[in-house]
């Protein structure tokens, strides 16, 4: 990233005085007066800041790179926040779940419980199920740090998911930044992988029928299934040997790829720069935002916090994933309502509604799981990863493209996507027929029937009306404008600012006087 | 044995964690909550005629409890139950099944949830405020337990009862169409396991030997039924030490709650989180 | 709660904590709020510290902590929005790959030398795919030892001729123990919890039976054991609706027609429960007279043809 960005004029001193000159440069404002808080004159202001480049520089010579960094722009709209979201809670989940860690045992071997909660009192459980018992009720805060991991879990994959149809709705995934959707997808799945390995960690009661499921359906691959899951699982289903396995699954490979793979992602941002609506001054050529300091910077670091006081909220004040009143796993009960968190939902909604199909041929079966719990799976997940190229080669489109769509000037991508959408909520709905029958006082065989109708209705239907929606909207003019506020800097060749007052593009809206 | 207290209508588990409900309140979603809560408590549970025909149910016998009011019971099913269940108990074809081997616990589990008699013809037999008053009821059932011997009625003690036994016991054996925490669920075939979290003990005893409607029948020992009674006592007693309950329905509910409240709050602070105010 | 400074004039407010000049009335508010939601931040952790300490409550830590992390991330999010510069900057894109430099050439160049010293020696290079092909073969060793090969473990339960029936309890079940319409989980003795054995013995009125003829003698006067594991994912089939004699699924609501050999009647479940051949004994017992006749659980494929072996 520094080959585009000519060396620094001189030494240390040079660069500290250029950054300071760069980002106290526009004085003419002078009678707001907020530089002059912010961005002390130079010359000996900075007593810690200032050695401590020169010591880093001297050391590392990345004040070069840190220059550019500061400077680097980030669009101000919203939407580009939901990404930080989901990194957000992604560090709470790394804290919380170092802290669960130091509690937890993963190992099978039975135990007699003997704590404070009666029901259990005495009650051979496995170790791993006793120490969540002993992490919820004698930890202090213990509960409290389980309750916030859950529900972080479950905004993590939310946040991920509405970052991702802002990238899909807006076309951000186009050329050159297929090779982020494809990664941002594999993030997903992880985060799929992450959640289902943590719902299935404490040992209780849902958590194994959750596993018993996915032993099933990996047992249902042709040829492959019985070894694939034997395996997989360490032997037939119930293996002692599987929560440990599990364990590193959860808190050393999976958090390692997750790590691994939120750092290429953003390195990728970096290099690529934001995508950015077509908003006034916005062009192919340009990024119009905050610079990362300190406007990026406060507000990132602000929507950490409250990031963590939302989770931290639902972790201290709704209860989650009650395992206590679950039970120990046992291999021979299952309570009802049996499902898995919601973002597996629309998997256990494929196998409720399937119908039971099976075939044997020459000796060989199809057991009834695979296609619904396997192969259209691996279809939706398929078609959603290759989007990037599946709409290239339908559109012909191989153009590189900086500037955002609105959703609905590409008609037929915002209807693919709602029809993607409409499916994995029915896909969910169905996955909690139980629940909804008794809610709704509608027999569940019922419900599931008229899901099988849903799951191809929904999205045809929701594919004609979106299409006809985004149409109507573009043939009515253009999106909104989005006047951008203040004053334009423009950054030059030589890593410098300049301002931009005229433009008939950026309108310097300036509104210093606005306040007297 | 415990005689039922007057049946309230009302969500145990919403009580349990008002200080939770006042503070999501607080950021606008007690509708959404107030929705979950209102899971199948009082209102649903089988949908047809409760008593259904066990036939044959060996080691039940009639029961006659001492100083019952046998004329009275008599004059008052006649009046009451006789025009769907016939005037021996033999049933009606067409407006209400054969009373044949409900006896004492059966008569009782109807008449003491509210689920017999009907307010009107036609309506489906739900749990309700009972009709009747206890002494009627008592009087029924010492007539019915007459003309339509069957299960007595199990003089539940949940008093040191083995709260651990009683878990496993209703794990194993409850759970499945309960659930876990004993919320309810659908069977399916149009049915709904009702909610457990107003039910007396007694009533869970006489359930038990009798398996009204879709349930099946559990003759467990007496020292079992006291048991799981008293873990249902629990269930509906036991503070949420993880906040406001979400009816004890597992996954579903707490998708819900993080997408409408979790997710759809960090929507709303990214867009304040975003907002440039002009200078 | 910025009402309170409305009363106070900005020029009435002299501290000039911004060098070289008086804020406005709108930076002071500013200024305000944001230290109020520090203070805040602040209050709310001491007294979770001190919450802690006392013994700790899961929702009042809840809560503590949201007000300290909210009123940071608020208090920030001002500062930064109203103290801060808020210029909108503009960036210049440079291409992501420039036109072909002179340093790009002379790598191209390099690599090109290296190629043709590769691509020409084909049977070399048929040789290096084998290499790979054969290393991972033989990485296939630390995998297989993941798990032992699926063997017969598919095919077979606990359940032998002879098996008696006993409860989660351990002791035989009585025939006694069901009365019509009652259902029990039953295990072969000495595999009591195992997950492939467990079994449902179910009453139901001998004369509704509708068994396979062959199949009316392994349901001695009405007592009949199926198989209770589901047949399409493997969960326990726990719900029994009595009044139908139907056996649900909770996982996926696979339902099972008891009277009719356990056939699947509704949902994803292809296959019947298996029946296990039982015999009442004159003691009031059971014993099984021999295991499931077909493989338990969920269905793999080669479950008809296999033997495991």
């Amino acid at each position: 990233m520094s080959g585009t960005v000519p060396a620094p004029p001189g030494g240390t001193d040079d660069v500290l005085a250029e950054a300071v000159r760069l980002r106290g440069e526009p004085v003419p404002r002078a009678a707001d007066g907020v530089e002059g808080d912010a961005l002390p004159a130079p010359g000996g202001d900075l007593p810690i800041v200032g050695p401590a480049v020169r010591f880093l520089d001297e050391r590392t010579g990345l004040a070069t790179f840190g220059r550019t960094a500061l400077q680097k722009v980030f669009p101000d709209h919203w939407s580009f926040l939901l990404g930080e979201v989901a990194a957000f809670s992604f560090v709470v989940l790394l804290l919380t779940g170092t802290f669960l860690t130091m509690f937890f045992r993963p190992d099978t071997t039975p135990v007699t419980y003997q704590g404070p909660y009666q029901p259990l009192e005495g009650q051979t459980v496995s170790s791993a199920f006793d120490s969540v018992m002993q992490l919820s009720f004698q930890v202090r805060a213990g509960l409290l740090m389980r309750q916030i991991h859950h529900w972080a879990a479950l905004i993590f994959v939310g946040a991920i998911l509405m970052h991702l149809a802002r990238i899909f709705f807006t076309g951000a995934f186009r050329r050159p930044r297929e090779v982020n959707w494809i990664i941002g997808f594999g993030l997903l799945l992880i985060a799929l992988g992450e959640g289902f390995s943590g719902y299935s960690l404490p040992d209780d009661l849902l958590s194994g029928t959750g596993l018993r499921i996915a032993y099933s359906a990996a047992l249902s691959i042709p040829f492959i299934g019985p070894w694939f899951a034997s395996l997989f699982f360490g032997g037939i289903f119930p293996s002692s040997g599987f929560i440990s396995r599990l364990f590193v699954i959860h808190v050393m490979l999976l958090p390692g790829a997750l790590s691994a793979g939120i750092a290429i992602h953003l390195l990728i941002v970096w290099l690529q720069k934001h995508t950015q609506y077509r908003t006034p001054g916005a062009t192919e050529r340009n990024v119009i935002g905050l610079s990362l300091w300190p406007g990026q910077t406060f507000r990132s670091i602000g929507l950490f916090f409250l990031t963590v006081a939302v989770v931290t909220l639902l972790g201290g004040l709704v209860e989650i994933n009650p395992v206590w009143v679950y039970g120990p796993f046992v291999p021979y009960t299952a309570a009802s309502p049996a499902q898995p968190d919601y973002y597996i939902g629309w998997l256990e909604g494929l196998l409720r509604m399937a119908p039971g199909w099976q075939v044997t041929l020459f000796g060989v079966t199809i057991p009834e799981p695979f296609v619904p719990g396997v192969v259209v799976p691996g279809i939706l997940f398929g078609v959603l990863w290759a989007w990037p190229f599946i709409e290239a080669r339908i559109t012909g489109d191989h153009r590189e493209h900086n500037l955002l769509d609105w959703p609905w000037e590409a008609p037929w991508r915002a209807a693919t996507g709602v029809a993607f959408a409409g499916l994995f909520a029915v896909l969910m709905l169905a996955g909690a027929n139980d629940v909804l029958g008794a809610w709704l006082g509608i027999p569940v065989e019922t419900l599931t029937v008229l899901f099988r109708i849903l799951v191809f209705g929904v999205p045809v239907v929701a594919w004609v009306a979106t299409y006809g929606l985004a149409r109507g909207r573009l043939q009515r003019g253009a999106g909104p404008i989005e006047p951008p506020g203040g004053i334009a800097l423009r950054r030059n060749a030589s890593g410098g600012f300049e301002e931009v007052r005229e433009t008939a593009r950026v309108e310097a809206t300036v509104g210093e006087g606005g306040e007297s | 044995m415990s005689r039922r207290p007057p049946r309230v209508s009302g969500n145990a588990p919403l009580a349990r964690s008002v200080a939770g409900l006042a503070v999501i309140a607080a950021i606008g979603a007690v509708a959404v909550l107030g929705l979950l809560g209102g899971r199948p408590a009082a209102g649903q549970s089988v949908s047809t005629a409760g008593a259904s025909a066990s036939t044959g149910t060996p080691g039940s016998s009639a029961s006659v409890h001492a100083g019952g009011d046998l004329a009275g019971g008599m004059a008052l099913y006649l009046q009451t139950c006789a025009a769907c269940h016939g005037v021996t108990g033999q049933g009606v074809p067409g407006a209400g099944p054969s009373l044949q081997g409900q006896g004492a616990a059966g008569t009782a589990y109807v008449l003491y949830t509210g689920r017999m008699p009907l307010p009107e013809n036609g309506v489906p037999s739900l749990q309700r405020q009972p009709l009747l008053s206890p002494s009627q009821i008592q009087s029924l059932i010492d007539y019915v337990a007459q003309i339509a011997p069957g299960p007595t009625i199990p003089p539940v003690d949940t008093q040191g009862a083995d709260l651990a036994v009683g878990r496993q016991l209703f794990i194993n054996n409850c759970a499945a169409c309960h659930g876990a925490d004993a919320a309810g669920g659908s069977v399916g075939g149009g049915f709904v396991a009702p909610s457990l979290h107003n039910a007396a003990p007694s009533t869970v005893g006489e359930a038990m030997v009798t398996g009204p409607g879709p349930m099946p029948v559990f003759r467990f020992p007496l020292r079992q039924i006291d048991a799981i009674a008293a873990y249902v006592r629990y269930l509906q007693t036991a503070p949420s030490p993880g906040g406001l309950s979400l009816g004890g329905m597992g996954p579903v509910p707490e998708g819900f709650v993080a997408g409408s409240i979790g997710v759809a709050l960090l929507l709303v602070l990214v867009q304040w989180v975003a907002r440039r105010p002009r200078p | 709660m910025t009402s309170g400074i409305d009363g106070r004039s900005a020029r009435g407010y002299a501290g000039p904590r911004v060098r070289g000049r008086v804020p406005t009335a709108s930076e002071y508010r500013a200024e305000v709020l944001v230290g109020t939601l520090f203070v805040l931040t602040i209050v709310a952790g001491f007294a979770l510290l001190v919450v802690y300490l006392v013994g700790g409550d899961t929702q009042v830590q809840g809560v503590l902590l949201t007000l300290a992390f909210g009123g940071l991330g608020a208090g920030i999010v001002v500062w930064a929005q109203r103290l801060l510069p808020t210029r909108l900057a503009i960036e210049e894109r440079h291409p992501i790959a420039p036109a072909l430099t002179a340093e790009a050439s002379e790598v191209a160049a390099a690599t090109r030398e290296a190629e043709a010293g590769f691509t020409r020696r084909h049977l070399l290079i048929g040789l290096l795919f084998g290499a790979v092909a054969g290393l991972g073969a033989a990485l296939l060793m630390p995998v297989l030892s993941l798990g032992p090969a699926p063997g017969r473990d598919l095919f077979v339960t606990a359940w032998k001729k002879g098996s008696r029936v006993v409860g989660l309890d351990g002791k035989p079940v009585q025939a006694s123990q069901l009365p019509i319409d009652g259902v029990l989980t039953v295990f072969p003795e000495g595999a009591v919890g195992d997950a492939m054995a467990q079994t449902l013995l179910i009453r139901v009125p001998p004369d509704l039976l509708r068994l396979p003829p062959d199949r009316m003698a392994w349901a001695p006067d009405g007592y009949v054991a199926y198989s209770k594991v589901c047949t399409h994912a493997g969960c326990p089939v726990g719900l029994y609706r009595a009044i139908q004699h139907r056996l649900i699924c909770p996982c996926h609501q696979s339902t099972f027609d008891v009277l009719d050999g356990a056939q699947p009647s509704f949902g994803p479940a292809a296959r019947a429960l298996p029946q296990l051949p039982i015999r009442l004994l004159p003691d009031g017992t059971f014993v099984a007279l021999g295991d499931f006749p077909e493989p338990v659980g969920p269905s793999f494929w080669n479950m008809t043809s296999g033997d495991g072996a």
